[in-house]
């Protein structure tokens, strides 16, 4: 999860974690400190105080025994006076030590030092009472018996207060000293550990942040040299698309150019179109003339294919006659041979019979053969009359054919007019469609001459992106080597 | 088309009709033979006109049973009823056609036989009939006839008839 931080997070908590460090070695020295100024304190003011206390409880007492044996052997008043008071001090001293002292031995022997003072001071009230009603020596025997004892133990136990105290404060003394030495030992672990955490910190961080950044930077440079290739790459796109362009504006000029003339061929053609159906109309006036005309040409066909026919029956009536002649001739020829042949069979009277029927036979063999060559013309005049009849329905037909075909071409009139009056529509929306695609041309043409224009730019920033990528592949280079040096050797 | 027939043809065929009653009468020629030419079964032969009585166009041959085998029926020619023959299987040839022509001869009655085609009548110099007995029609053709560079045989109508009559049973055939 870590290696997914960012940068700003890693280098963020390392310095917490540093802030961290510092703050708990900052608290633990403050405490130390604390602790020890307590320790010191308590050393100073408490115990050394004790002891200060003590000795002037000691001094007070030594003023008052000191006073009090001025007066036996002084019976003064300011001897009294300064007994008193050094019993005044000696109560405010033990007053301030009941409140300096903290543990109960000392307390109790405190209070068996007021105890004792209380008693030696009494005792030594009813030896000043001797001394002035008595004399010296009764009362420095009173003394000597009651009050002396008495000033000793008080002096035994203030001596063993202050002892205890001269012993409290060294214990005190050594106890500071033990706390500052772990305080210090503690202060000096954690800087330390402190120390050695941050440099841990220090080179993690520097190995994340190496790692990353050379990561980064190599992409950063590998990017770069995609970059200056693709720079490159558009550099020359941009360059070939600015030569493009440019040859487009060209085309497009000169397509304008062509646009003008296709406009005004369009002009011509809607006008030629005009003319052209001018000259269909009348073209189909001559049409249905030309009809009419084919009409009265096939009732003539019609005619002369009637009178064929009636030539061709006649030829065959005059076939059917030539049949009967044809006939006529060959019974006459076979009556002659039969004639002949009675001749031949009557002997000697029928012989010059003989020669009329011979005459006869050859004159009904040359009809027979006149009437054969008759036949022959008969049938080529039928054979004619047929191919004329033929002919003449094939004419017929043709002329059917014709004036189907005229028909046709009068539709076909009537259609190249519609289709030249439909011509003439188109031609006049080619003409203006194409004065609208003119002025579209002259658009585009200035669009185009735009998109050149922004293509030459784009070029001069292609060039300039390609330094810059330059430029940025030398930099990631750069920084590379100084990120991470081995792998930018 | 055929120009041969004009107007010229028949003032000629006119002038020749004419000029046979105008011409002097012609002289016979005693030298000359008379045949008729006819077809048979696809064949030329000739006839004499001295042994036929007359020619006929056919007429309709009603068959009736015989014993003779050529007999092809009855026909009526010229008011009679005649026996009619068909003279290709005398021959003894294979017959191709109907025969259209009928050849009227005299034996003890008259008989017809039937050809296929009269082609018409020639005369000829005796000359130039000369004997051929190897022709192959069964002994029915003993003579042949020179006509120009062709030849003609000359069928032997008494021989024929005799034919019928044997296989009619009306005679013997001669012992050779």
């Amino acid at each position: 999860m870590i290696q997914e931080w960012t940068f700003q997070k890693k280098v963020t908590a390392g310095f917490a974690v540093m802030v961290g460090l510092a703050v708990l070695t900052a608290a633990v020295s403050i405490y130390a400190a604390v602790t020890v100024a307590s320790s010191m304190d308590r050393v100073i003011f408490v115990q050394a105080r004790g002891l200060a206390e003590a000795s002037r409880l000691n001094a007070a007492s030594a003023r008052q025994v000191a006073a009090f044996r001025m007066f036996l052997l002084f019976p003064e008043e300011r001897f009294l006076q300064e007994r008193n008071a050094g019993s005044q001090e000696f109560l405010e001293v033990l007053g301030r030590l009941d409140k300096l002292v903290i543990t109960d031995e000392s307390k109790r022997m405190l209070a068996a030092i007021r105890q004792r003072s209380a008693e030696a001071l009494e005792s030594q009230n009813r030896t000043i009472a001797l001394r002035q009603s008595k004399g010296q020596e009764t009362a420095v025997r009173f003394d000597l018996a009651e009050t002396f004892p008495l000033r000793q133990r008080l002096e035994q136990e203030a001596t063993a207060f202050v002892n205890r105290e001269e012993r409290l404060l060294d214990e005190a003394k050594r106890e500071s000293n033990t706390r500052t030495s772990i305080v210090i030992a503690v202060v000096t672990c954690l800087g330390a550990v402190a120390v050695l955490f941050a440099a841990v910190i220090a080179l993690l961080l520097g190995r994340t942040l190496s790692r990353q950044v050379g990561s980064a930077v190599q992409h950063v440079q590998s990017s770069s040299a995609e970059l200056q290739t693709a720079s490159t790459q558009q550099a020359t796109g941009a360059r070939e698309a600015s030569t493009a362009m440019n040859e487009v504006s060209t085309t497009m000029s000169e397509l304008l150019v062509t646009s003008r003339q296709i406009a005004e061929s369009a002009q011509q053609v809607a006008h030629i179109a005009e003319e052209t159906a001018q000259a269909a109309g009348a073209g189909d006036l001559t049409v249905v003339k030309t009809q009419e005309s084919i009409a009265a040409i096939r009732q003539q066909v019609d005619v002369i294919v009637s009178h064929m026919l009636d030539l061709g029956k006649k030829s065959q009536q005059i076939g059917g006659i030539l049949d009967i002649i044809n006939e006529l001739a060959e019974q006459t020829n076979i009556l002659s041979i039969n004639a002949t042949i009675e001749a031949a069979g009557a002997g000697e009277a029928g012989k010059r019979f003989a020669v009329v029927g011979d005459e006869i036979r050859k004159l009904a063999e040359r009809v027979a053969s006149f009437t054969k060559e008759t036949r022959g013309l008969i049938e080529e005049i039928r054979g004619a009359v047929n191919t004329t009849v033929m002919a003449t329905e094939g004419g017929s037909k043709a002329v059917d054919a014709g004036l189907q075909h005229f028909q046709e071409v009068t539709r076909g009139f009537k259609q190249i007019a519609g289709m030249v009056a439909t011509t003439t529509q188109a031609a006049r929306e080619i003409e203006l469609s194409t004065k609208q695609q003119m002025t579209a041309v002259e658009q585009v043409n200035a669009a185009i001459t735009g998109a050149a224009q922004a293509t030459r730019e784009t070029e001069a920033s292609s060039g300039q992106t390609l330094q810059t990528a330059t430029q940025l592949a030398s930099l990631s280079h750069e920084l590379s080597r100084i990120v991470q040096p081995q792998v930018a050797a | 088309m055929n120009s041969a027939i004009g107007p010229e043809v028949l003032d000629e065929l006119r002038r020749a009709f004419d000029a046979a009653f105008a011409a002097p009468a012609v002289q016979p020629v005693d030298d000359l033979a008379t045949l008729i030419t006819i077809r048979v079964a696809g064949q030329a032969f000739a006839l004499r006109a001295t042994e036929i009585t007359a020619l006929a166009k056919r007429s309709r041959i009603v068959p009736v049973p015989s014993r003779v085998p050529e007999l092809m029926g009855l026909a009526g020619i010229r008011g009679a009823l005649v026996p009619v023959y068909d003279l290709a299987s005398i021959l003894g040839l294979s017959r191709t056609n109907e025969p259209q022509w009928f050849v009227l001869t005299q034996c003890e009655a008259q008989l017809a036989l039937a050809v296929d085609e009269i082609e018409g009548l020639i005369e000829v110099r005796k000359t130039n009939l000369f004997t051929h007995d190897t022709f192959p029609s069964g002994g029915h053709v003993r003579q042949l006839a020179r006509i120009g560079t062709d030849k003609r045989a000359v069928v032997d109508i008494t021989a024929v008839v005799e034919t019928i009559r044997q296989h009619a049973g009306l005679s013997v055939p001669a012992q050779e």
